[in-house]
């Protein structure tokens, strides 16, 4: 009976695999998956056009491309907090209240899609939505490139890189380079995985070992520690039910897609940084990291973890705080 | 003037017409035997072809994940974007197509827009492949660690061992049965798992809560694994189902078809092309050959009409000559007369002399008696007698009858007969000009008046010529030439005359460059029907053999080729004026050639 049980795990999923014949499984493919680390580092150097990541940062950082001049991209990213603004909720233009938790800008470029419900399926793209949001910056391109086109320095750096100067879509392209130079490597954690074993404490590394075992790489894992695949939020306790106050916000990707199964499906969020981009959550409120990492385990595990290695856990998650600039965050 | 025009511009614009037809066919033909984009269509291909392979390999990532072999989503994630950015790429292509094609654009773009949405299928199922996966590895990872807690672990460490050993035995038996569920998938087995199930958490009442607890947790989990295995299931059923590979077989194939559609009709127009331009390059090499043709004949034609007009200037200057000889011959046959009249004056007045020469004679030799007498020489007083007496007699007869003033007058009128035929001869040379000159300044009052002497035994003594000569200057040109044709003219008007009349010469400023001279009879005039054609060669109104018809003609010529005109007004009845316009200075040179002949002629 046992050895059924103890049977390495892709035993059971065999029948399903008939299904799929034509693909071989070989002996080398089993060692090499179990050689691996789930979680991968982030490369080192970026390659991009450093005149666009420098254009894209003046922009990042213009309250111009908000309606009343208040708001850039950077009041909520604020790169010195993480690429957050650590509000539950951001502050919009006019004072207005955001309904739902700004994710950190950092390796933003890892995610799959943008946005906690993935309706952005580039960073491009989501470039254009906080524009035109009337509680984010409240304002349109027709006045975000009248407004630019009309700063003469701004205009010059522009037509120096883009034949068509102040467009929308160079803008766009701008701020999404810029956005794709805001990546974190050289984490002690990643470290670790190149090679270096002594990057990490043995606490840290038992904390590893735990948010293998338990399961939480289940989700957060690739580079990004997540940021690659949605997931329900409450897959085995209803999570909303009990935290009370639901708005449409919660509804997650069904909000885009429609399809009952997407209720309370979100984005899984990275764990790059996660140290730093408190509070947590969608709806920001998991105010620490040790309650955040409670409420995973209680409504995605549903498990009984020990106190002693949630502990081991969230010394880990700290491990993966990385570098911008060669300094870390 | 329409109707010459229209008839003049209708081949040009029929040619015109046909030429643009045929180029317009021409670029046609051309135009599409281009329109195969091979490029874009080898990009479209090649695009179909990473589509497809990203497409396996995403249902191999899938898979891998599925088994574990994949142990993190990355990959999966991963072709989204690329697969996005190609299935871009591959709409910019198609809508390049478009162009040549509207069947294309409308069949192509809605089976791209189909595998669109195929692909929006495909990754809304693979999203919820990965997440139920997450939760099913992670459920079916927490089993054997639940089920080993509640048999042998801290928990249940506190409990009666017979408790005990039933727990365990309950917990192993629902980890083995869902295993073996998961195994081999049929309902029995999943009632028995079903049934385990209940059957352990009924009996979980009798533990207590901690233990309650991990039976419920334990159970979840089976729960769990049961809901996620069938998620998973119809998960993969569906990502089978979703026929994106068959999509793309079947874009590729309307794309092959397409562009062999494409190629077959470019076959075609190839063909049609090489076909077209044989066409063209045949009329060409016939309007060729035609032109050669023509040309060859024009060749000939060319020569045949040398030597035509060879001949003809041939026969044209044996005619000049022989009216110039009848000419002459007139000319002769009067001026012959107009020296004879003189000469017979001349030799009559010489007979007298010769007689008036014999009494001379004797006077001097009865002279020549007398004298020798009275010398003493001779004593014979009757022969002095008789020679005194005839010498008296001869004196008296010469002083009485004036015989010396006789003859002296008689040799005066002698000479003056000779001058009278030294003038003839003088007007004859200055007419005929022998010197050749072909531009010398030259009077024509002077020309006038020689072609009037030589004209005189035409003229008779019927015809009055009258002078009404205005002072003009000299003009530069051939005096020959242009005596003959006063002389034409003059003897023209002379002949018009029937009997008595009257020839008027004028000389006067035509312009400021041009002298006009005009002859004027009162003659018999020229019909109008005939006038036109005076001037036409070889026409005469004259007997046969009286005239060649070509004195007019020569004369037009003559003035012709001095830059002049002759110009003619004529009243039937009362008379004929023929003016001659001649510029001072020639205005043209008369054509080397052409002047030397004439010259040579006239």
């Amino acid at each position: 009976m046992w050895s059924v049980v103890r049977a390495p795990s892709w035993v059971p999923r065999l029948g399903v695999a008939v299904a799929w014949s034509s693909i071989a499984v070989t002996t080398t493919g089993l060692v090499a998956a179990q050689d691996r680390e789930p979680i991968r580092p982030i490369p080192i150097e970026t390659k991009l056009d450093s005149r666009k990541v420098s254009l894209g940062e003046k922009l990042f950082h213009d309250r111009r491309l908000s309606r009343d001049n208040t708001i850039a991209c950077a009041s909520c990213h604020d790169l010195t907090k993480g690429g957050t603004d650590r509000l539950p909720f951001s502050i919009g233009v006019g004072g207005a209240k955001g309904t739902i938790n700004a994710p950190t800008v950092f390796n933003a470029a890892f995610n799959f899609r943008q946005f906690w419900d993935g309706r952005a399926s580039s960073l491009e793209e989501q470039a254009t939505i906080p524009i035109h949001d009337p509680i984010e910056m409240g304002s349109n391109w027709k006045d975000v490139v009248s407004k630019l086109g009309g700063d003469k320095v701004l205009r010059a750096s522009f037509n120096e890189i883009y034949p068509d100067g102040v467009q929308p879509k160079n803008i766009q392209d701008a701020i999404a380079t810029f956005e794709r130079s805001l990546t974190t490597p050289n984490s002690r954690f990643d470290r670790y995985l190149r090679g270096n074993k002594s990057a990490l404490t043995g606490e840290e590394l038992r904390g590893y070992e735990l948010f293998k075992n338990y399961g939480c790489v289940a989700c957060h894992q690739g580079v990004n520690v997540g940021g690659n695949m949605f997931q329900r939020f409450g897959v085995m306790d209803d999570y909303l039910s009990k935290r009370g106050a639901p708005t449409t916000k919660d509804l997650g990707r069904y909000n885009v897609t429609k399809n009952e199964t997407d209720k309370f499906v979100f984005k899984v969020p990275s764990l790059r940084n996660v140290a730093l981009t408190v509070p947590y959550f969608h709806d920001g409120s998991a105010g620490t990291l040790e309650e955040a990492v409670t409420v995973m385990i209680r409504f995605q595990l549903g498990r009984p973890v020990p106190e002693a290695d949630k502990a081991l856990i969230v010394k880990f998650l700290h491990t993966l705080t990385g570098e911008y600039k060669g300094a870390p965050l | 003037m329409k109707v010459p025009a229209l008839s003049v511009s209708r081949p040009v614009l029929l040619y015109g017409t046909v030429v643009t037809v045929l180029i317009g066919i021409l670029m046609l033909l051309v135009a599409k035997t281009r329109t195969v984009d091979f490029e874009t269509h080898n990009e479209i291909v090649n695009l179909l072809r990473q589509l497809k392979q990203l497409d396996a390999e995403w249902n191999a990532d899938v898979l891998r994940s599925k088994m574990g072999l994949n142990i993190d989503y990355d990959p999966v994630a991963s072709p989204l974007p690329v697969i996005e950015g190609l299935e871009v790429a591959l709409a910019e292509r198609t809508r390049k197509l478009d162009e040549t094609s509207t069947r294309v654009r409308t069949e192509l773009n809605k089976m791209l827009d189909a595998h669109r949405e195929l692909i929006a299928r495909k990754t809304a199922t693979i999203e919820q492949f990965k997440s139920q996966n997450s939760i099913l590895r992670n459920s079916l990872h927490y089993l054997p660690v639940a089920a080993d807690d509640l048999g042998s672990g801290a928990i249940s460490a506190a409990l009666p061992a017979a408790k005990r050993a039933e727990l365990e035995t309950a917990a192993s038996g629902l980890l083995s049965a869902t295993m073996t569920y998961l195994h081999i998938a049929d309902a029995a087995r999943r009632e028995r798992v079903v049934a385990l199930g209940r059957a352990l958490s009924e009996g979980s009442a009798q533990y207590p809560a901690d233990v309650r607890e991990r039976i419920n947790i334990y159970l979840a989990h089976v729960s769990t694994v049961l809901r996620q295995d069938d998620i998973g299931k119809q998960v993969l059923a569906e990502l089978a189902a979703v026929p994106t590979a068959n999509s793309l077989d079947t874009l590729t194939d309307t794309y092959a078809a397409e562009h062999e559609q494409l190629l077959t009709g470019q076959q075609r127009y190839r063909g049609l092309l090489i076909g077209f331009s044989t066409l063209l390059l045949l009329l060409l090499a016939y309007y060729g050959w035609r032109l050669v043709k023509s040309y060859r004949l024009l060749n000939r034609t060319n020569g045949d009409l040398r030597q035509a007009n060879r001949l003809l200037k041939e026969s044209q200057l044996q005619l000049v000559q022989s009216e110039k000889m009848s000419a002459l011959g007139q000319m002769v046959a009067g001026i012959a007369h107009e020296i004879n009249t003189p000469l017979a004056f001349v030799k009559g007045t010489l007979d007298v002399v010769k007689e008036n020469l014999a009494l001379f004679d004797g006077l001097a030799q009865s002279s020549h008696q007398v004298a020798l007498w009275l010398r003493g020489s001779t004593s014979d007083k009757s022969v002095m007698v008789r020679n005194f007496d005839r010498v008296e007699k001869m004196a008296k007869e010469a002083v009485e009858e004036k015989v010396i003033e006789e003859t002296t007058r008689l040799l005066q009128n002698g000479t003056r007969g000779i001058d009278q035929i030294s003038e003839i001869v003088i007007n004859l040379k200055n007419f005929s000009r022998l010197d050749r000159a072909r531009s010398v300044e030259y009077d024509v009052r002077e020309g006038l008046e020689s072609t009037i002497v030589i004209a005189k035994n035409v003229l008779k003594n019927k015809i009055v010529i009258e002078r009404e000569f205005d002072e003009i200057p000299a003009v530069i040109c051939a005096p020959s030439q242009i005596n003959q044709v006063f002389l034409n003219l003059i003897t023209n008007a002379a002949q018009a005359i029937a009997s008595e009349g009257r020839i008027t010469l004028r000389t006067m400023m035509y312009d400021k460059e041009t002298i006009r001279i005009e002859v004027e009879d009162d003659g018999a005039g020229i019909p109008p029907e005939v006038l036109p054609k005076i001037f036409d060669p070889f026409f005469t109104t004259k007997e046969i053999g009286k005239g060649t018809g070509m004195g007019l003609s020569i004369s037009y010529k003559i003035i012709q080729e001095h830059g002049g005109r002759i110009l003619v007004d004529s009243e039937p009845g009362l008379g004929t004026t023929f003016s001659v316009l001649l510029p001072l200075q020639p205005s043209r040179q008369p054509d080397a050639d052409e002047a030397d002949d004439w010259l040579e002629a006239a």
